[in-house]
């Protein structure tokens, strides 16, 4: 019953992967160029935040461009603008190829997406101009959050018929992922917005409101996301099928199940069992993320030699490294003993940094790596950025971890000591986090490399194929068809 | 696996467990918190108009990105012997608060009862403090990665050999402004500084937070003096 009745796949009605790129082109490459302009303002953003704790009066005389202002802007920047943007544009893809189906939703999806970035925009630039609602995780002004949400519910309904008008009925996992995300992420959306911005909660229950939203966008939305691209590709790139099947449906629901719980830390000032069912889910997570870890190490094994083949794998395994990583991370958590050593230390954002910029950033630059010549049908303009991009993005992802996680452990252990002053705690702990902005540096070069190689590829596409070209040849062919000849 | 609505009805169940569990399990438990009467008044009390002004400041700039507004329990952390607090923060301490700003990451010191450790006193001595550490935190506390503040300030130009008014921000030193020019605060530089003037909360007794029993005095002992009352006690 679910699958509407379609004509059993003929020679004739069968689609091409070219002809469903060429269906999907406008839309998604619209929104990675979309997704490369935000990636390079949320750098620049992340850039001068970090720069600030390394020189705290640099560019200290602008109030738009003070610490507290540019850190939340950078990230609503690179998870809304760029994560999210690119993401989706990675799914409607997966969601045409997978279903073998022509995308006819351009128009209505192409709208959505320009409104997309008109609230990424109010937001960003709402919080530098102060406009911040003060709750950490969920920063967007009032004048924000329902831009986004209504775009995001254009472009999702666009996904869900893409979805119903599938000619393949049988759903492989990456489908199960897309699922999750597109119908997890308007209801923690609106949740949050609805209790946190327009009808408040009161006192602490804003912060385990926000702690649930905040963690929910990380293991409900931009990870389902980001899996399914490592389900999509890690098989197809390495050439073998996926390891298990049962696994993998082991894994995604298990993600379903604990994913929505974590979030609220130890030492909150909310009634204990909340944090202790919370730290408790984070724990379990352990086994989903397992369960990926040991089918795509599974799929992959014996033919490692592809890693080095194809550059869009690299991104995509070293992203999924990061994704086991971050899920140790958290699963630590639940151990009570290091849960107050690494309460308010910077142990959220050195995991924050590995699953943004290590988990998400490269699994979906991986995706783009391999999406883009598809749909553009030319290689890439600079196709040496591509490694070089890999290079420095590693290396700053490695950086940022080698001193982010010793300076939480080193700020952690030294509040534990109450004979320890604070300022001689945190003198202790700069030198890791000054070194750490260094992995900053090397993150922003590689996603340099990255929005160039991009958006000069898709200007040299225009170039080559802008239809106005033909138009304006069509128009213009009364008045000049002599000279034109 | 092959059906997308039962996909959609399983992600319901999940999604709608962690949305009861977390979202309104705690709304049932805390949503009705109410003020609790302390003698004459009730806790917590409300914020006079001045310092609420200053919250504002406080969220517009993300000064919680830097600083806590909570005072861990004594068995997982040592803010109570730090001196941030007589006893740890609890749901009751915050009900007055939109938006509740607890902090995630410490890179400066937990603003919990600031308003108790630089109190408002009759001299202004901490006024003018926390006033030049919001001007350049160099000033009180060198070596501190707090970035300055300067917006918050005025620079106003003195006619030729017009001494400093009353107003300004007392500055000695390498950072004294040049002749002729003075610093005075704005109205929001005061009005941020009456918000962590009124930033005293871990200092009331609940009961379920109770402060702690002061320790008994130098030789001091359990057993009580023949005939003494058991007043001592009560």
């Amino acid at each position: 019953m679910s699958v509407p009745s379609q004509p059993s796949l003929s020679a004739d009605d069968a689609v091409s992967p070219s002809q469903i790129d060429a269906s999907c082109r406008l839309a998604v490459l619209g929104l990675f160029v979309g997704a490369a302009l935000w990636l390079a303002i949320g750098t620049a953003l992340w850039l001068v935040a970090s720069l600030k704790l390394i020189g705290p009066d640099f560019l200290s005389h602008c109030p738009c461009l003070t610490y507290g202002r540019v850190k939340p802007a950078a990230t609503n920047a690179f998870i809304y603008g760029f994560a999210s943007q690119a993401a989706l544009g990675v799914a409607l893809w997966q969601l045409c190829r997978l279903g073998r189906v022509l995308l006819t939703h351009t128009v209505v999806w192409v709208i959505g997406s320009k409104f997309w970035n008109l609230g990424v925009a109010l937001a960003v630039f709402g919080i530098l101009a102060g406009d911040t609602t003060g709750i950490e995780g969920f920063e967007a002004p009032r004048y924000a959050s329902p831009v986004l949400f209504v775009a995001y519910s254009v472009m999702a309904v666009c996904a869900l018929l893409t979805f119903r008008e599938r000619r393949e009925p049988t759903l492989y996992v990456s489908q199960w992922y897309l699922l999750a995300a597109l119908f997890s992420f308007p209801w923690l959306y609106s949740t949050a917005a609805a209790l946190l911005v327009f009808a408040p909660v009161r006192g602490v229950l804003q912060v385990v409101i926000s702690g649930w939203f905040a963690n929910g966008l990380k293991t409900l939305w931009l990870t389902p996301l980001c899996l399914a691209s490592v389900f999509y590709f890690l098989p197809k790139l390495t050439e073998r099928p996926l390891h298990s099947r049962a696994l993998a449906a082991y894994g995604f629901w298990l993600l379903a199940i604990f994913g929505g719980w974590g979030g609220i830390a130890v030492g909150l000032p909310v009634p204990r069992w909340i944090p202790a069912v919370s730290t408790t889910a984070a724990g379990l997570m352990l086994i989903p993320v397992l369960a990926v870890a040991v089918n795509c190490w599974l799929t992959i094994e014996g033919n490692w030699r592809k890693l080095l083949a194809s550059p869009a794998l690299r991104f995509i395994a070293f992203g999924l490294v990061c994704y086991i990583v971050t899920g140790v991370m958290s699963a630590l958590g639940a151990s009570h003993r290091l849960s107050s050593i690494r309460r308010l230390t910077s142990y959220t954002e050195a995991h924050q940094m590995l699953f943004l910029f290590g988990f998400v950033a490269m699994t979906l630059a991986g995706a783009i790596y391999y999406i883009v010549p598809r749909l553009t049908q030319q290689e890439w303009a600079r196709p040496t950025f591509v490694n070089f991009h890999f290079g420095v993005a590693a290396a700053g992802v490695l950086l940022c971890i080698v001193t982010f996680l010793p300076a939480s452990l080193k700020q952690g252990f030294g509040m534990a000591d109450a004979g320890k002053l604070f300022p001689e705690i945190l003198n202790s702990i700069l030198p890791f986090i000054r070194v750490g902005t260094f992995g900053v540096i090397l993150i922003a070069a590689g996603n340099v490399a990255f929005v160039v190689n991009l958006i000069w590829t898709c200007a040299r596409f225009l170039a080559a194929n802008c239809p106005c070209q033909e138009w304006l040849a069509v128009s213009v062919k009364p008045a000049t068809a002599g000279a034109a000849r | 696996m092959n059906h997308g609505p039962l996909i959609f009805l399983g992600l319901l169940f999940t999604m709608a467990s962690s949305w009861c569990g977390l979202v309104l399990a705690p709304q049932l438990q805390l949503g009705n918190q109410q003020p609790v009467a302390k003698g004459s008044t009730s806790y917590p009390p409300n914020r006079p108009g001045l310092a609420n002004q200053g919250r504002e400041i406080y969220r517009a700039n993300g000064c919680f990105y830097c600083h806590s507004q909570q005072v861990g329990p004594r068995d997982s952390s040592s803010d109570i012997t730090r001196g941030w607090g007589k006893r740890h923060s609890v749901a009751q301490d915050y009900i007055n608060d939109l938006p509740v700003m607890l902090g995630s990451r410490r890179l400066g010191p937990d603003l919990m009862n600031v308003g108790v450790r630089r109190a408002e006193d009759e001299t202004g001595t901490n006024l003018v403090w926390h006033l030049q550490h919001l001007y350049n935190p160099q000033i009180t506390s060198p070596g501190s990665i707090m970035p300055s503040y300067p917006y918050l300030f005025e620079k106003r130009q003195l006619s030729r050999g017009q001494a400093h008014t009353a107003e300004a921000l007392p500055l000695s030193g390498r950072f004294a402004p040049p002749e002729g020019i003075e610093i005075v605060p704005k109205p929001e530089a005061f009005a941020l500084v009456h918000y962590l003037f009124s930033l005293q909360s871990a200092e009331v007794a609940l009961f379920e937070a109770p402060l702690p029993v002061p320790p008994p005095p130098v030789g001091d002992t359990n057993a009580a003096p023949a005939g003494a009352t058991n007043s001592a006690a009560k």
